[in-house]
């Protein structure tokens, strides 16, 4: 186990770096430069990428960034003056990690209950209301979810906040904006594996031994057909955690997902570099516990 | 064990989940929505987006100059279109023009208490020209004496022709006489600066609020990024008892449609109304932007271009309120000359003081093949159908939309082939600054409330001529303005030299930008602007 994690945590490092390499260059090859602001002289251009090495050849400027990075020091933003972007990604990650959590609660708890809900009334009136809430769910994006949600619950009954993030009340819309897409694939997948599961001969032989129905559902069922899920947590809590353009948009939260649309649209480099940085960080992370949790889950992962 | 595992990640989960980030424990009492309490009376708007900074020398939008505007007291402020005493109370102008002597007021103050002295005047403008601050405003301080030397780094900062005579008296030698200038003082880049502030702060100035004092009518309280700004009168402003709101709340929503939604939930005091949902509005009052947008030519690119004949042939095949209603959603007024008429004249505004119109507003098909049917003549094109211009726009939603309602008007009425080439934002003024476009869609804002902002940038040698345009009448009556010492005339050389341009048309003005806004109908005094800032509400005031 400790090899097999160690493996990973070099495959990861390796995987970063490539990652890092591939923005690096693909970034300056974009057309146009950070400082094309129309009524900039051109004395004053040539001071700004001094200031910030643009005017060294790029092999250069490739170095010295990982060199930089090495002491964990990002740059300074391009757009954002005199901020650096570790600041910056600081401040906005917390926002879009707690929106992001609450809507994986959110999406997981209530899509588990839907699916088992689901199964456990395969083609009765309960499974077809679960199909439609799903069919709701990923069909409609998200943000047209939220503008329907702020104006019923915001402007029609004023029952919760349109947007900001300043108290419990009004992190509400936001996570159901966000998590809902999951929460129908998650009630999807968690259906289909429950059906799987209860054909399993375990299953048979737990029935046939005179355990209770609902011991057979808690612990055999349930326990079983949660597995595939385990599986799409990894991705889906990084890229869920570093937040979305949309929904921080038209709810106002001010996370990270306005610096993935806009440092790119600015061509910010040390932006793009440092985001891409941490969410590659990220994915790498998450993806290795979900490993490691799968091997916990299921012996059987461990063995092989 | 396993279950326990779940259990136990999900309970780390929610305990996570419970607070909100941020200073959320204490924000019961920075709601922006109640009105009383602590606060006194307050105002609050929103804006799109987060200032980059508050480094009056250092930012570069409008937004970010509205903030400063309010932060900052320059010598004198430009109130509407009205240019007032601030932080200086009167100034004397040498025979030649030349030469400005400021005096500054007793008892202005900085928040921090200390009294404002001559020398916060001159280190604003320091920082501005200095080559190692990189001021992105540097452009703006050109009519001080060595000033664009200086940005260049062919002079040192020291030739600067500003000169501290005592704590309260400031001396400004001029690069040539321009009076208009006075009205430029409360523009951010040449807003005044704490030189033991700066240098303590370092790179921190301006990005937080307490790394950076102010002598203007309001202070920085709070500054959550991308969360909002909070601003409190500041009880130090020398005028504060005629400030009658003692907080400011921006908060930054990025949607427009959700700033719409606030507003209307009583939230906002304030809001601008997104063009796509303008026609829900009829009754909502609008503004002009400052934005003038104009069809560009660069005369060297081709010889098509080069003719005159045939640029006017393009003008007039524009039809200009067509235009606006079609992509701009009725959001602009036609244009019919070069500047923006607001600006400020000899005695009203210049375009009540030199009315001009100069295009129609509707498109004149019959005489733009005139003027076509000549330009082949002169250039020897037997078919209207062989010509084939090229309109470059950028990658955005509302400048495809724009070129295609121009190309369909072109087309439609000249008979010539017109495409459309989009390329990236961000390379859009790159290919502009470098002259690699022959036709292109571009605009202008003012500087400053003066009509020689938009007319220098046609002087055959200045640094944005990027039409490449060459006029001898043009140039002449332009360098008549700099010198002349009498506003009437000098005026006169102004407005000779727009007629002369509007005649040639390097660009062919379309529109004056405007937006549509919704107010409080208890707040007074709140009023957008077209220069330098987006907002003034230095006087507003909220009625019980």
């Amino acid at each position: 186990m400790k090899k097999y994690i160690l493996k990973r945590i070099i495959m990861s490092v390796i995987t970063v770096l490539i990652l890092i390499t591939v923005v690096f260059f693909l970034v300056r090859l974009m057309p146009g430069g950070p400082f094309t602001n129309p009524k900039l002289t051109p004395e004053v251009k040539a001071v700004m990428e001094a200031y910030y090495g643009l005017d060294k050849p790029l092999p250069v400027q490739y170095v010295q960034y990982l060199k930089n990075l090495l002491h964990g020091d990002l740059g300074y933003s391009m757009s954002y003056s005199n901020q650096t972007v570790t600041s910056l990604i600081l401040k906005a990650f917390p926002y879009s990690a707690d929106v992001g959590i609450r809507a994986l609660v959110f999406a997981f708890s209530v899509g588990i209950v839907l699916g088992i809900i689901a199964a456990l009334n395969r083609g009765k009136k309960l499974d077809f209301l679960c199909i439609i809430i799903a069919i709701i769910g990923t069909s409609v994006p998200d943000f047209i979810m939220g503008g329907i949600l702020q104006y019923f619950f915001g402007i029609r009954w004023g029952l919760l906040p349109i947007a900001q993030y300043k108290g419990i009340e009004y992190t509400i819309l936001p996570m159901i904006s966000l998590g809902f897409a999951t929460l129908a694939s998650v009630s999807r997948i968690m259906r289909s594996s429950m059906l799987e599961v209860v054909n399993q001969d375990y299953i048979k032989t737990a029935r046939a031994k005179g355990i209770s129905e609902f011991q057979v559902i808690t612990r055999h069922e349930i326990r079983n057909a949660i597995m595939p899920l385990v599986t799409i947590m990894g991705p889906l809590v990084a890229s869920i955690l570093t937040g979305t353009f949309v929904i921080e948009s038209i709810f106002a939260i001010p996370g990270m997902g306005k610096y993935y649309v806009d440092s790119i649209s600015s061509l910010d480099y040390t932006m793009v570099l440092g985001m891409t940085v941490f969410y590659g960080v990220l994915l790498v992370i998450a993806t290795t516990i979900t490993d490691i949790v799968y091997g916990l889950v299921d012996p059987r992962i461990r063995v092989s | 064990m396993k279950k326990r595992i779940i259990a136990v990640f999900l309970a780390a989960v929610m305990l996570t989940g419970c607070g909100v980030p941020g200073e959320s424990g204490n924000d019961a009492k920075n709601d922006s929505s109640g009105s009383g309490g602590d606060n006194g009376k307050e105002l609050t708007f929103a804006l799109t987006t987060d200032p980059f900074t508050l480094d009056p020398q250092l930012c570069t939008t409008m937004n970010e100059g509205a903030v400063d505007f309010h932060l900052y007291e320059g010598l004198y402020r430009l109130d509407g279109s009205e240019v007032v005493p601030a932080g200086a109370e009167s100034y004397d102008v040498s025979a030649d023009g030349l030469t400005y002597t400021f005096h500054l007021r007793d008892g202005a103050k900085w928040s921090d208490g200390k009294e404002v002295a001559a020398d916060d005047y001159k280190y604003g403008f320091e920082r501005v020209v200095d080559p190692k601050v990189a001021s992105p405003g540097s452009y703006l301080a050109g009519w001080v004496k060595n000033a664009n030397k200086i940005v260049k780094g062919e002079l040192p900062l020291e030739e600067l022709g500003i000169k501290v005579i005592d704590d309260k008296t400031i001396e400004f030698q001029l690069e040539y006489p321009a009076s208009y200038f006075v009205g430029m003082l409360s523009t951010p880049a040449l807003l005044p600066a704490r030189r033991d502030i700066v240098e303590e702060k370092g790179k921190d100035y301006g990005t937080a609020p307490d790394s950076a004092v102010y002598n203007g009518p309001f202070a920085l309280e709070k500054w959550s990024k991308n969360e909002g700004l909070v601003l409190k009168k500041n009880e130090e402003y020398w005028n504060a008892e005629e400030i009658k709101m003692d907080t400011v709340n921006i908060e930054i929503i990025p949607d427009a449609a959700t700033q719409l939604g606030m507003f209307e939930n009583g939230e906002l005091d304030y809001v601008e109304i997104p063009s796509e949902q303008v026609s829900n509005y009829p009754d909502a009052e609008t503004f002009l932007t400052g934005s003038v947008e104009y069809l560009q030519f660069n005369l060297e690119e081709d010889e098509i271009y080069a003719n005159k004949d045939f640029r006017k042939a393009v003008s007039a095949a524009i039809d200009r309120s067509e235009y606006i209603t079609m992509a701009k959603g009725g959001m602009g007024s036609p244009a019919t000359r070069l500047v923006l008429p607001v600006l400020t004249g000899t005695s009203g505004t210049y375009g009540e003081d030199y009315p001009l119109d100069l295009y129609s507003e509707n498109s004149e098909p019959d005489k733009a093949k005139e003027f076509l049917a000549s330009a082949m003549t002169e250039l020897n094109i037997a078919n209207a159908s062989d010509i084939t211009i090229t309109l470059l726009c950028n990658d955005t939603e509302a400048s495809r939309k724009s070129a295609e309602v121009y190309q369909e008007q072109i087309k439609k009425n000249l008979g010539i082939n017109v495409e459309v080439e989009q390329i990236a934002a961000k390379q859009y003024w790159s290919n502009w600054a470098e002259e690699n476009f022959g036709f292109m869609i571009g605009g202008f804002s003012p500087d400053y409330s003066d009509p020689y902002t938009y007319l220098e940038l046609f002087i055959s040698d200045n640094s944005s001529n990027h039409s490449n345009y060459v006029s001898e009448a043009y140039d002449s009556a332009m360098i008549s303005s700099q010198t002349e010492l009498d506003p009437v005339k000098r005026y006169g050389y102004m407005v000779e030299a727009e007629k002369v341009v509007c005649e040639d048309l390097p660009i062919i003005p379309v529109m004056c930008a405007e937006k549509s806004y919704l107010i409080n109908d208890k707040l007074k005094n709140f009023t957008p602007c077209f220069v330098a800032a987006t907002y003034n509400w230095i006087h507003a005031e909220i009625e019980e």
